[in-house]
């Protein structure tokens, strides 16, 4: 199915969770904040959450800045 | 007399405000913060490059530090409202720090748009420090929409040109009755005292102490130059005036009163 991460479309098996996607991006799950249809995912749904085709999801973490 | 500064109630035991852009590495932050005394401490929040993923950034800063996350790379309200949302979730706290900028010469602010956001997160219980252009009105209209502070710019973003906009900054903290923070274009300490004795509540320095040749020697200097600026402000300095007047006495040693009046 397809998904847009990051304003970029992205392929992805069928029913992905939101752990899988960062398991197979190898992103460490403890750097990162998601973001699914503009609604911040809690950690703890990451495990069980399932993804929908034409999902858009950000994933952002914290760095410097001023 | 006790003289922390307040923020929205919360008391903040410095003055100084850090950034932690453009530092060589994370692991002078801590030692940054600790030398400069800073505990308001802004970051950043970017989406993740899949090539070059980086370690967590907030096991750097020690505890009691207050987040400030910034909306930088926002280019109009709806979009800074959304990263201030994202890194509330993410357990950022309260605070953002509204950063609006579509003018990429000078990364100057867009005030209307920023009045716009700050009306959105003020509302959803944000305690909104808006970085702004200084302009009376504009800031009359944050205050309105309820800003917590107020960020004028001393200079452009990076510059460290020191307090250009002295005098506009200046009718800020006359007519405004909030916090006024001077963020932005501070080079050097003697700078951070200028703004401080001016009367400003507090600055936010970055750039300066990041690129210094010794970060945490100048994080140092920025902490007390924000005190002493802080402390002449309070003291209330003495007339200035255009004629010289002696500090010690003239007469009754070598000559009589008589010789020395022209």
């Amino acid at each position: 199915m397809k998904v847009t991460v990051n304003g970029k479309v992205d392929e992805l098996p069928d029913n992905s969770s939101i752990a899988e996607l960062l398991a197979a991006r190898n992103l460490p799950p403890e750097i990162v904040i998601i973001s699914l249809n503009d609604e911040v995912i809690k950690r703890d749904r990451w495990g069980t959450l399932r993804l929908n085709p034409n999902d858009s999801l950000d994933i952002v973490r914290i760095i410097g800045g001023g | 007399m006790d003289d922390t500064l307040l923020i929205r109630g919360t008391r903040v035991e410095s003055r100084l405000f850090l950034g932690t852009g453009k530092f060589a590495d994370y692991n002078l932050i801590p030692r940054v913060i600790k030398a400069s005394g800073a505990k308001v401490v802004t970051v950043a929040l970017r989406r993740v490059d899949y090539a070059t993923p980086e370690e967590n950034m907030l096991q750097y800063l020690p505890e009691g530090t207050i987040l400030m996350p910034n909306t930088s790379g926002a280019r109009t309200a709806a979009e800074a409202i959304r990263i201030a949302r994202i890194a509330r979730e993410a357990g950022c706290g309260d605070w953002v720090k509204i950063e609006v900028i579509s003018d990429q010469k000078y990364l100057l602010p867009d005030n209307f748009e920023t009045i716009k956001a700050i009306e959105v997160l003020a509302r959803e219980g944000f305690v909104v420090l808006p970085y702004m252009s200084p302009d009376l009105m504009a800031a009359k209209r944050m205050a309105d929409a309820g800003a917590a502070a107020i960020m004028p710019l001393g200079a452009p973003i990076g510059t460290n040109r020191g307090l250009k906009t002295r005098e506009l900054v200046q009718v800020l903290i006359s007519e405004i009755n909030l916090p006024i923070i001077v963020d932005a274009g501070l080079g050097r300490p003697s700078e951070a005292a200028e703004a401080m004795e001016l009367g400003a509540a507090a600055v936010l320095v970055n750039t300066a102490i990041a690129t210094a040749d010794d970060p945490v020697l100048m994080a140092e200097a920025f902490g007390l130059a924000v005190q002493a600026g802080r402390k002449g402000y309070l003291a209330g300095p003495g007339a200035t005036q255009r004629f010289a007047e002696a500090s010690s006495p003239l007469t009754g040693f070598l000559r009589n009163e008589a010789e020395v009046t022209p």
